[in-house]
């Protein structure tokens, strides 16, 4: 009997596994996909063996990569992208780490209140605000460093008479440099190309190679926890696999990969008991535990849910996805942008109630794939009559043949903003079980809808306006032709589909992020989140989420104290995790 | 319950192997409508007619749509670029590849993406004739994109739509057609890296500019 189970070791799940490990409790981590020990070894730089959606190291599949991803059923026109694997999607994600809106959350007086989805966290800003600094310090987040991309960006929306957001908290329409989970450069990094600098300790930090989304192994020979982007592969993860060492009480984690949890186990009271997992090479394994953890993600928990034949009397559980309703827009420039360097995303603009927008590189594949990308038809070819105007681009649509060539013919003069939506949680755009595509081994497989065209008035004005906004910046950085490709739905930020909420009759969980239907029951991911935070990248609120629930679950089931707020954060970058990475021979 | 869930299971779907099916996308959903739709399932009968060379012609027709080059259906389509597309760049075949291992338990998805397109393609221009067996090859630029624009307004293919763009133009700009799996290292310079003027792969950059008004750390 372990005291707590884990079902997945991604942004959130590895959280909670290192917050109760640290005190003491025995956890169990189930991870369904690989675990990548040696990044410098087992992963190259390269987009096509990475990012290939079928047979990538960065999948949302198996180990063994020969053979096929996990089955999806998705009915609409849809890319998702996530990664199975130790660290979950922060394998690849781009390391932004900004806080949610305030007004996302209960008891919000702003004048700007009234812009906000009800749907609203079941407790106030100010009460999140510790686990904030806590995981802040943790990981740690720290203000992005500067390529020739964030220069521009940064610039013109200087020129557009936005203020800049001096604080992590978003009190306003401003711009700033982003708030990343990416060590900053020191030494040789960022200055050098010269391989023989190119490792550590010579060059600490990042080093700008622009490979954020085929996941980071530098600066070369560096200890795991001292990669650059803040994965929980590197940072979380090594800590609970190390929490006896740097931790005085605590207790290691046991961290199990390719064993994918099929199933919930709950006792003759309907409290969750532990669970069941299949094994990689098919054969099968329970354990129970006190208290189990949902941390699969924001498809795959409401699956194993819904697998797991638990109670679902509001018909809930899997319902209010959302997606940040994103868009992208591409321009081309007189001038050198370098879009394919340094991290991905080191500027922002935040426009509370609205949504964001935030800078975006790439190396040439995945920026050829987001440029053909589209729900509004091909460019100056034919139109879908989707709702949406130009609102100041050149043109509206995904890009072929000559204009696609054209584009992307100097990618370092390209200058592209992405546009993340505060976008309302709706019933319709769900994960349910698959009727149509068979079972795999894992049982009925996740249908993922989401109706692009029937979204809220608030949700299309809200998209429509960042949109019109992300032109005039791009205008005011001295764009010479926009390009607005009117995405279909792009599922990098999916969320709100176990929501915690102020209603039993319209939420999953209660406000300690535990099931309403289930004690001992939690979730942890993104699929916990009450709705969209305003637009702002999910992954460090779920992870100040779930460090707080980390707590309420130590407080109720093993009558413990909290610590956020009392004691004070160890680092992952500390001299005393580096040395217990290092005996451990992670 | 669990009983419930499988006898709403459709018949079709029944028929598949569960061992051969474990891969879902936007494309295995549209596989799953051509079995499942009645007006549909011709494509799936028509694409076992298909021979291989018809839809490496077709592929290679979609290719040289999204990314032209100067090989024969670029020439054909009468969109041609002195500088190598997606043919030239080795992504045919490797599509042909994606689309197959992304539909397992249609045997030989590629070919009924083939079907699809040589179909529509002939609706376009009805008795379209030209060095190609697919009508989808023989059509001009504008064609295609009647095609694409037809494919989009058949609710069940609007996935097909966009999938295939977006597919084929990461393989023509990845390094597919130069990349050694067993080695994990490339035979030359891909085709998408002098197109697009990328530098290259590398573990670092010389392209730190410091930090936005010297501020390298931000309040609570």
């Amino acid at each position: 009997m372990r005291d707590v189970i884990v079902v997945g070791s991604g942004g959130g799940g590895a959280v909670v596994a290192k917050e109760l490990a640290a005190r003491g409790l025995d956890v169990l981590v189930l991870e369904g996909g690989p675990r990548f020990d040696r990044p410098a070894d087992d992963w190259t730089h390269f987009e096509f063996d990475a990012n290939h959606p079928f047979t990538g190291f960065l999948r949302m599949g198996p180990a063994d990569r020969s053979a096929p991803a996990f089955a999806r059923e998705v009915p609409q026109n849809t890319v998702i992208l996530q990664v199975a694997g130790v660290g979950g999607s922060t394998t690849h994600y781009f390391g932004i780490s900004p806080r949610a809106m305030p007004g996302s959350f209960l008891g919000y007086a702003g004048a700007d209140r009234n812009l906000y989805d009800t749907h609203v966290f079941p407790f106030a800003y100010r009460e999140l605000a510790p686990y904030y600094e806590w995981v802040e310090h943790t990981l740690p987040v720290q203000t992005a460093a500067m390529g020739t991309k964030e220069e521009i960006f940064l610039d013109a929306a200087a020129r557009l008479g936005l203020p800049v957001q001096t604080s992590k908290d978003i009190t306003r329409d401003a711009f700033r440099p982003q708030e990343n989970a990416i060590l900053q450069p020191r030494g040789q990094a960022g200055k050098t190309t010269d391989a023989r600098l190119l490792v550590f300790p010579v060059s600490q930090g990042c080093t700008f190679c622009g490979h954020c989304f085929q996941g980071c192994s530098m600066p070369l020979h560096a200890p795991l926890n001292l990669i650059a982007k803040r994965s929980t592969a590197v940072s979380y993860v090594p800590m609970a696999l190390t929490a006896n060492a740097w931790m005085r009480g605590g207790k290691a984690v046991t961290l199990i990969a390719d064993a994918f949890v099929t199933r919930v186990v709950v006792d003759t009271t309907g409290a969750a008991r532990g669970v069941t997992w299949r094994r990689g090479d098919g054969t099968r394994a329970s354990e129970d535990a006190l208290v189990v953890v949902l941390a699969a993600g924001a498809i795959e928990t409401p699956r194993l849910w819904l697998n797991s034949g638990l109670p679902n009397p509001n018909d809930q559980v899997g319902r209010g996805l959302t997606d940040h309703f994103q868009d992208l827009l591409i321009a081309s420039m007189p001038f050198d942008t370098g879009l394919s360097e340094g991290p991905p995303s080191g500027a922002r603009a935040d426009f509370p109630g609205r949504g964001c927008l935030s800078n975006i590189g790439s190396p040439p594949a995945i920026a050829a794939q987001v440029a053909t990308l589209s729900d509004a038809g091909m460019a100056g070819l034919y139109n879908n009559g989707l709702p949406g105007g130009t609102l100041g681009a050149d043109t509206v649509g995904r890009l072929v043949g000559r204009e696609l060539k054209a584009l992307l013919s100097r990618l370092d003069r390209l200058m592209a903003v992405a546009i993340f939506t505060d976008d309302d949680v709706e019933t319709h755009n769900r994960v349910s079980l698959s009727t149509s595509l068979p079972p795999d081994a894992h049982g009925a497989v996740p249908r993922i809808e989401v109706h692009q065209r029937q979204r809220s008035a608030r949700t299309l004005a809200n998209r429509e306006f960042l949109v019109e906004n992300a032109v005039r910046l791009m205008r005011a950085a001295g764009a010479l032709k926009v390009h607005r490709l009117h995405w279909p739905p792009l599922l990098s930020h999916v969320h709100s589909t176990m929501r915690m909420g102020l209603r039993p009759d319209d939420s999953v969980l209660g406000a300690d992020g535990e099931a309403r239907w289930v004690p001992r029951l939690f979730v942890a991911d993104n699929s916990s989140l009450a709705n969209a935070l305003g637009g702002t990248n999910p992954t460090l609120t779920t992870q100040a989420l779930a460090t707080r629930t980390a707590e309420k679950i130590f407080r109720r089931y093993f009558g413990g104290d909290p610590w956020v707020g009392r004691e004070a954060p160890v680092s992952s970058v500390s001299t005393a995790v580096t040395a217990a990475v290092l005996r451990a021979t992670l | 319950m669990k009983r419930e869930r499988e006898s709403s299971v459709s018949s079709d779907a029944l028929l598949i192997s569960r061992r051969t099916c474990l891969h879902g996308t936007a494309l295995a959903s549209v596989a799953m409508a051509l079995l499942q739709v009645p007006s549909l399932r011709g494509w799936i009968g028509a694409a076992h007619a298909a021979t291989g060379g018809v839809v490496e012609e077709t592929l290679g027709a979609l290719a040289s749509f999204i990314v032209p080059g100067a090989d024969p259906y670029s020439v054909q389509q009468g969109v041609q670029m002195p500088e190598p597309g997606g043919v030239e760049a080795g992504a045919v075949q490797p599509l042909r590849v994606t689309l197959d291992a992304a539909v397992p338990f249609v045997p030989s998805f590629s070919s009924t993406v083939a079907a699809i397109l040589n179909d529509l393609a002939a609706q376009v221009h009805p008795g379209i004739a030209g060095p190609f067996t697919s009508a989808f090859a023989n059509v001009s630029f504008h064609e295609k994109a009647v095609v694409f624009s037809i494919l989009e307004s058949i609710e069940p293919l609007k996935a097909l739509a966009g999938v295939l763009p977006a597919v084929t133009a990461f393989l023509s700009y990845s390094e597919v057609g130069v990349f050694d799996p067993a080695t994990r290292t490339l035979s030359g310079r891909p085709v998408g890296w002098t197109l697009t003027g990328y530098e290259g792969v590398a573990d670092g950059r010389d392209a730190f500019k410091g930090y936005f008004e010297n501020r390298r750390a931000t309040r609570s």
